[in-house]
């Protein structure tokens, strides 16, 4: 009992600092480029006539 | 052939792509490309991404060099931009998408971020020699050096297209000596190798390994959804470019590539793997072939347009579609169509080892040799083994043969085919690249109408509606099969010749699904897919001698200069390298007879075989 209570421990602040990073830095580093632009352009685009980016 | 150990010290490049799937090593010494091996092969461990070990001292040892003789490692991708790539997917999925990053996040910190650095430390650690710097090359510029520089043209249109590079998912480059310059790319996550793996996965299959099954699948349905991809899956323009929308696709998010909403547009939940196949798997099979075949023929258009060259390179995982290539051939609008026989990832060590020595002053006239042949060798680029070797194992192990010299081999093997017998045959240097080409192959009739059901089911311990492969000698390549040019990798597919085709049969003409196997189509059943479409294999006697006697010698007692050429191994396991993994897997299944080099071994004369467990549990299916 001991031993899983300390391998959840263990993974938690393994976890944990992810999840900071996570929250604070990818989270809303992802919501403002989306407000301002898509970077992934993630829907189509019917009106344009190509999606080529010439070298 | 260079001999080995005598090199300049500045000439011998080596290459490696690792980390991600399919490691693998190349050496070169811009004049030749001397070895050139998959990780798995050696590990044991399918698609094996790990640092390629044991493809490196392979290598090493084939060359007879140290890494002190090596002047320049190239590394496949660049580790940074590709980086830079997941942590933009992972803000633009936020703030779905932690699962996915908590458990690839560690592995990116730790190794993949700077694979350079790791890399250096891993050959360090082999202690074969001082490690020479290691220069990154870009995924798809290695794709197109792999497709480029071996091939047999002085200047071509290059085309790549796969999953995703670093962000590059499609790219089109113009050859010209030495010279690749890009031209077009797309960008991810907009890719057709990502949109074929999701339909690989929907229909139940492993994505990265599954996709040549739903290829096979596809003849058995109809493309009813096709009009249904190109409305609300994929834009697919005029000149190719196309863009996914990604509401359909999970893979941005998570470690699955579909969800809720191709689970709606398609009727239901995704098939779970080795569940049974129903008309929906099929007909989305035939869909998603046909919207990919049109996708690649006009990106080959634009290929054409951009560069203005008459003939096309291929690479990139995409160009594993064999039927998608055999489309382009038909289409005749290049007068050849050349694909790099290790398409994927393992083809982008021997890319960028190219690329390197290109950029060092190799001069390409050496590499493609001006006589109309590519410089791949066959694609026989791994180990091989002599018969002193073999015998050893075969002496030291107890287990009874008969020598004979490769003549009198050819025409034994080829009467025990003729007979019905399945045939292991190991010869020679193990190929590069996903598919067997008569060195590490398991070879039958392909007149028996019940061969095909018999190696699926007794032998390769596989799905029942694969299709087998021929090989077929190249100077009657054209009796047999409509090819329209030499095919010497089996990737280009094309139809049985008229000449061998069977009238329909009236009583079976209305099957459907996978009772179309049961149907006589051709004198050639065994590897006649039910559309009467071939992935054939034209084998010449100046890349593979003993296999084109062999073929050879089978005409002579048959008639008939074609035999099924499928790999050697069973399902889920990599294809076998040395003399031990053939016997084993000879002993585990219903091949009849053994050629190991100049040694023929008869199953009836072996002893029993044993071991602990049942050995398919230990091989995970793929």
């Amino acid at each position: 009992m001991l031993r899983h209570l300390r391998i959840r421990f263990l993974r938690l602040l393994f976890l944990l600092p992810l999840l900071v990073l996570y929250a604070l830095a990818v989270v809303p580093a992802g919501l403002v480029a989306r407000l301002l632009h898509d970077p992934l352009h993630r829907r189509p685009d019917r009106r344009a006539t190509s999606y080529w980016t010439l070298a | 052939m260079t001999p080995k150990g005598r090199f300049p010290v500045s000439d011998l490049i080596l290459g490696i792509s690792a980390y991600f799937h399919d490691s693998a090593a190349a050496l070169t010494d811009g004049d030749t490309i001397l070895a050139a091996a998959q990780e798995e092969r050696f590990t044991r461990r399918r698609h094996d991404a790990a640092f390629p070990a044991e493809a490196v001292r392979f290598c090493l040892r084939e060359a007879g060099v140290t890494l002190a003789d090596v002047s320049a490692v190239a590394y496949y991708e660049d580790p940074a931009l590709k980086f830079r790539r997941v942590l933009a997917t992972y803000a633009g999925a936020a703030p779905f998408g932690f699962g996915s990053f908590r458990a690839t996040l560690p592995g990116w910190l730790r190794h993949k971020r700077r694979a350079d650095r790791t890399v250096r430390a891993e050959l360090a650690a082999l202690g074969l020699g001082p490690v020479p710097g290691v220069r990154c090359r870009r995924h798809h510029e290695s794709h197109a050096a792999s497709a480029f520089f071996p091939s047999p043209y002085e200047s071509a249109a290059v085309l790549c297209v796969d999953g995703v590079g670093e962000w590059t998912t499609t790219s089109i480059w113009h050859g010209r000596g030495e010279r690749l310059e890009p031209r077009a790319e797309l960008r991810f996550p907009h890719s057709l190798g990502m949109l074929y793996s999701a339909f690989t996965y929907f229909c139940g299959f492993k994505v990265d390994s599954g996709e040549y099954k739903l290829m096979g699948l596809a003849p058995y349905g109809t493309p009813r959804y096709a009009d249904l991809i190109r409305d609300r899956l994929i834009d697919l323009k005029p000149d190719g470019s196309f863009r996914l929308d990604m509401r359909y696709f999970e893979y941005l998010r998570g470690r699955v590539m579909t969800g809720r909403g191709f689970d709606k547009l398609f009727g239901g939940p995704r098939r779970l793997p080795e569940g049974p196949l129903t008309e929906r798997e099929f007909d989305l099979a035939a869909s998603v072939q046909a919207v990919t075949e049109e996708a690649m023929s006009r990106l080959a258009r634009t290929s054409r347009r951009l560069t203005g060259e008459t003939r096309l390179c291929l690479a990139g995982g995409v160009a594993l579609n064999c039927v998608a290539n055999g489309r382009l051939v038909r289409e005749e609008l290049f007068d050849g169509v050349w694909v790099q026989p290790a398409a994927g990832d393992a083809g982008g060590a021997l890319g960028a080892a190219l690329a390197v020595a290109m950029d060092r002053g190799a001069e390409r006239t050496h590499l493609a040799r001006g006589d109309g042949r590519d410089a791949m060798r066959g694609a026989l680029l791994g180990p091989a083994y002599g018969d002193g070797e073999i015998q050893e194992y075969l002496d030291g192990a107890g287990i009874p043969y008969t020598r004979l010299d490769q003549g009198a081999l050819a025409e034994r093997a080829a009467k025990e085919l003729a007979r019905g017998k399945v045939v292991g045959w190991f010869q020679d240097r193990m190929e590069f690249g996903p598919r067997a080409l008569g060195a590490r192959s398991i070879l039958g009739d392909p007149r028996q109408p019940d061969m095909q059901s018999a190696m699926n089911l007794k032998i390769k311990f596989r799905e029942s509606f694969r299709p087998f492969a021929p090989a077929v000698l190249d100077s009657e390549a054209g009796d047999w099969f409509r090819l329209r040019q030499e095919s010497p990798y089996m990737l280009v597919v094309a139809e049985v010749a008229d000449a061998q085709r069977l009238p329909v049969d009236t009583a079976t003409a209305d099957a459907r699904g996978l009772d179309l196997l049961k149907v006589a189509r051709s004198t050639i059943p065994a590897v006649t897919h039910i559309d009467m479409s071939a992935r054939v294999q034209s084998v010449s006697e100046h890349a593979n001698p003993a296999f084109h006697r062999l073929l050879t010698a089978f005409r002579s007692e048959t008639g008939c200069p074609v035999l099924v050429n499928t790999s050697f191994n069973v399902r889920g396991e990599p294809i076998v390298r040395s003399p031990q993994e053939a016997y084993t897997c000879f002993m585990r299944t219903g091949i009849d007879v053994l050629v190991l080099g100049g040694f023929l071994l008869a199953k009836e004369e072996q002893p029993a075989w044993t071991e602990d467990g049942d050995w398919r549990d230990k091989i995970q299916l793929d």
